[in-house]
């Protein structure tokens, strides 16, 4: 880990042209003021480096948080191939991922193009729409959620009320806790909406108008224009949505005050690391647990950047 | 670079990039620099105990009532609620700034002790008092001889039932001195259909340990032995799952999903929430499930208590504290768990917050001025002891674990996805797991 130098390198002056001493001062300035933007992340650094590496040894040792760790070689790896919770909780973590990104990126560019029709009152449906990602997975309202879809909850009176009889929890049955929490996920799309707002903002008026002489419907000119313009932002906010649904801990965790239950219904990955680290006190098997998250998130985000070629539109 | 830097400074780094886990909001529990015992000069002493702000008032008024009388040793005090609290004593160990004095859990015991990390007390028989305390709730603190943990205070896990329900719905309440388990689904279905669905008559949890240790002793079994090995087999738990089967078809206990616990806290349970009228609680908690349920409930033996093989119910340590072995003043901390466990001021600050005193001198002088709910679970506790009870075995390494486990097959069995032979199966086979993992 060599930390790079923070002094630009000296450009060779080239013979032919003679820099003006204004123009090269002024780029070795904005070199610096690059590296100074910079200098808060190599402060995490060096406070993340160290743990990080040393999680990485940790995951060959077994460790329980009380005597110094032993070393013990592929021990953890081995028992990641044969444990069945870890591959049920990779399973959930999987389910939830790929059921609740689509569809929250869905819900964000539908709502950002409705949005952008330029409507009054625009910034306050903006906040309004906003507001469930600022709160969305904090405890509160999860505590809420439990509220909504319990065996009393307000779902099962209004579905009382249209003569539909359901008197199981919604979160207390192993076959819809974690469709709540994937619809829980769904209804905080704020963030990538905000994204998909101003990217929608920049496709220029003029192709829309050319469509439209040309004969284009609605539907038409948003296939055709719209998406391969914004594909990019759809692009990154796909990798990002992946990624964080990857690490999903909270949701679980209150939901099922830590069990990851009703029969490991909501077990998410990392709810199953942290029940090793905290419950079992197996630091070493959890350490390695993350580094095996790590690497299939690593994958997943280079399948995503393999895949782009063939979908998302580059302008230049 | 990392070559000349201690595995403490590395794990002190850790914690910190981690966001600060040990350094938490209210009641901070997170061993701040100089707080451990292994650097503490000898008098100064860091306690660290689990529960809320009510009790914290009553613990530090208990040991400020300890300092008068030791005015040379010098007490930090932290606690720390819900599970947060393992998790953080854990850190602490793991850090080398072990708190000197703390509460420790049944189930953790031995995952402490084996590691020898605790102080033995034995070894300070002349500063600590035991001679008042019952022989088996001295004993469960003992791991391979060593005594690691003081039990601080004395509860069992008991039914209780809510009248307010029965005589609501015109159901004549049980007598549950000698109920067995089928007078108990009877008189839960009766009052079941009698509340139109509205009140379940009982609940049983399936996946709750003590419980089940509870009805294992009932059929003259046990979780475990005293050499650790499983008291258990498959054949002999399935009908522990069989019975909750039988229960729920009759309509006694809620079936899978039917209603929801919001958490372990009193007003949070279903019987707070008049979802069931029966629920088994921690005895030293009538009090506050009593407030919470509305002021009618009654207290008493589990079903089968009588009508069984043996007796299941026992007297168990609602927690025990222990000392780190890494303490600088072992003389001062052992002298302030004696102070916690006999001293009568002590235990009238700390007002059963922790159960029943361990004293049994302090139960009679104290059991005078009880509110009337206080009252209920002294004498409870109390004539329980009276009993031919066996003796709690301290729970071998792998207990929070297994317990985990347990509550997941619970879930599978509620949901019909395993049988109850098959539950069986699956609990020996978890038990094994957990406590082969040495």
């Amino acid at each position: 880990m060599t930390a790079p130098v923070l002094t630009p390198t000296p450009r060779q002056r080239s013979g032919r042209v003679r820099a003006g001493t204004q123009s090269s001062s002024r780029r070795r300035r904005q070199d610096w003021s690059g590296y100074v933007f910079l200098l808060p992340w190599f402060g995490g650094m060096l406070f993340t480096i160290v743990p990080f590496l040393w999680s990485l040894y940790l995951a060959f040792t077994d460790y329980n948080l009380l005597n110094p760790p032993e070393f013990s070689g592929l021990t953890n790896i081995k028992r990641m191939i044969t444990d069945t919770t870890l591959h049920h909780s990779l399973g959930v973590t999987f389910l939830y991922t790929f059921i609740s990104v689509p569809l929250s990126l869905i819900a964000a560019l539908g709502v950002a193009v409705l949005l952008n029709k330029g409507m009054s009152g625009l910034k306050i449906y903006r906040s309004v729409f906003y507001l469930p990602s600022l709160i969305g997975s904090s405890v509160a309202v999860v505590m809420l959620w439990r509220a909504i879809f319990g065996a009393d909850g307000i779902v099962n009176d209004l579905l009382a009320t249209l003569g539909i009889q359901h008197t199981q929890s919604w979160i207390g049955s192993p076959d819809t806790a974690l469709g709540v929490l994937i619809t829980l996920n769904v209804w905080t799309f704020g963030a990538p909406m905000v994204i998909f707002l101003a990217a929608l903002r920049q496709v220029p008026a003029a192709y829309y108008e050319a469509a439209a002489l040309d004969g284009a419907s609605r539907w038409r000119q948003f296939r055709s224009v719209t998406l391969p313009l914004i594909s990019p932002v759809i692009f990154f906010n796909l990798i990002l949505a992946v990624i964080g649904s990857m690490q999903t801990f909270t949701q679980g965790y209150v939901v099922s005050n830590g069990t990851g239950g009703p029969s490991n219904s909501t077990l998410f990955y990392n709810l199953y690391l942290y029940q090793q680290g905290f419950t079992s006190f197996d630091m070493g098997y959890a350490s390695a647990m993350a580094w095996l998250l790590l690497l299939v998130i690593a994958a997943f985000t280079a399948i995503n950047f393999i895949g782009q070629k063939y979908w998302v539109y580059y302008e230049n | 670079m990392t070559a000349n830097l201690s595995r403490r400074a590395l794990l002190g780094l850790g914690l910190g990039a981690a966001g600060g886990i040990g350094v938490a909001g209210c009641g901070r529990f997170g061993g701040s620099t100089n707080t451990g015992g292994a650097d503490a000069a000898a008098g100064e002493l860091n306690f660290v105990w689990k529960g809320d702000a009510t009790r914290a008032e009553q613990m530090r008024a208990a040991v400020d009532l300890f300092i008068e009388a030791h005015p040379d040793v010098e007490v930090s005090t932290e606690y720390q609620s819900g599970s947060e609290y393992r998790q953080k004593l854990a850190i602490r160990f793991a850090s080398n700034s072990p708190p000197d004095v703390m509460r420790m859990a049944r189930e953790s015991l031995r995952d402490y002790g084996d590691r020898g990390v605790l102080l033995d007390f034995n070894e300070y028989s002349d500063v600590l008092r035991t001679d008042k305390m019952p022989e088996s709730v001295l004993n469960a603190g003992l791991v391979d001889g060593k005594l690691l943990g003081v039990a601080g205070g004395v509860t069992s896990m008991s039914m209780v039932i809510d009248h307010a329900a029965f005589t609501r719905f015109g159901v004549e309440a049980p007598d549950m001195t000698s109920w067995s388990w089928e007078d108990f689904g009877q008189v839960s279905a009766e009052l079941s259909e009698a509340s139109n669905g509205e009140v379940y008559g009982g609940d049983l949890p399936i996946g709750e340990l003590q419980t089940f240790g509870t009805w294992l002793r009932q059929q003259g079994l046990d979780l475990w032995n005293e050499d650790g090995s499983i008291g258990f087999t498959a054949p002999e738990v399935t009908p522990w799952y069989e019975l909750w089967v039988e229960l729920e078809a009759m309509g006694a206990v809620p079936a899978g999903g039917a209603i929801d616990v919001l958490g372990a806290a009193a007003d949070q349970s279903a019987l707070a929430q008049g979802l069931t009228a029966a629920q088994v609680i921690p005895s030293n908690s009538f009090a506050s499930f009593n407030t919470a349920a509305g002021g009618e409930l009654e207290m008493g033996y589990l079903p089968g208590e009588t009508t069984g093989a043996g007796r299941g119910m026992q007297l168990i340590p609602a927690l025990f504290w222990s000392i780190s072995s890494a303490t600088a003043a072992p003389e001062s901390a052992v002298a302030l768990v004696d102070f916690l466990v006999n001293d009568l001021g002590g235990n009238e600050a700390m007002a059963g917050t922790n159960g029943i005193p361990a004293n049994q001198e302090v139960v009679s002088a104290l059991v005078q001025d009880l509110d009337e709910d206080e009252q209920v679970a002294y004498e409870h506790i109390l004539s329980l002891g009276e009993l031919d009870l066996v003796d709690p075995i301290p729970a071998p390494v792998g207990a929070q674990e297994f317990m985990e486990e347990m509550s997941t097959i619970a879930d599978e069995v509620r949901f019909a996805r395993l049988s109850p032979a098959e539950a069986g199966e699956a609990l020996v086979e978890a038990a094994q797991q957990s406590w082969a993992q040495e």
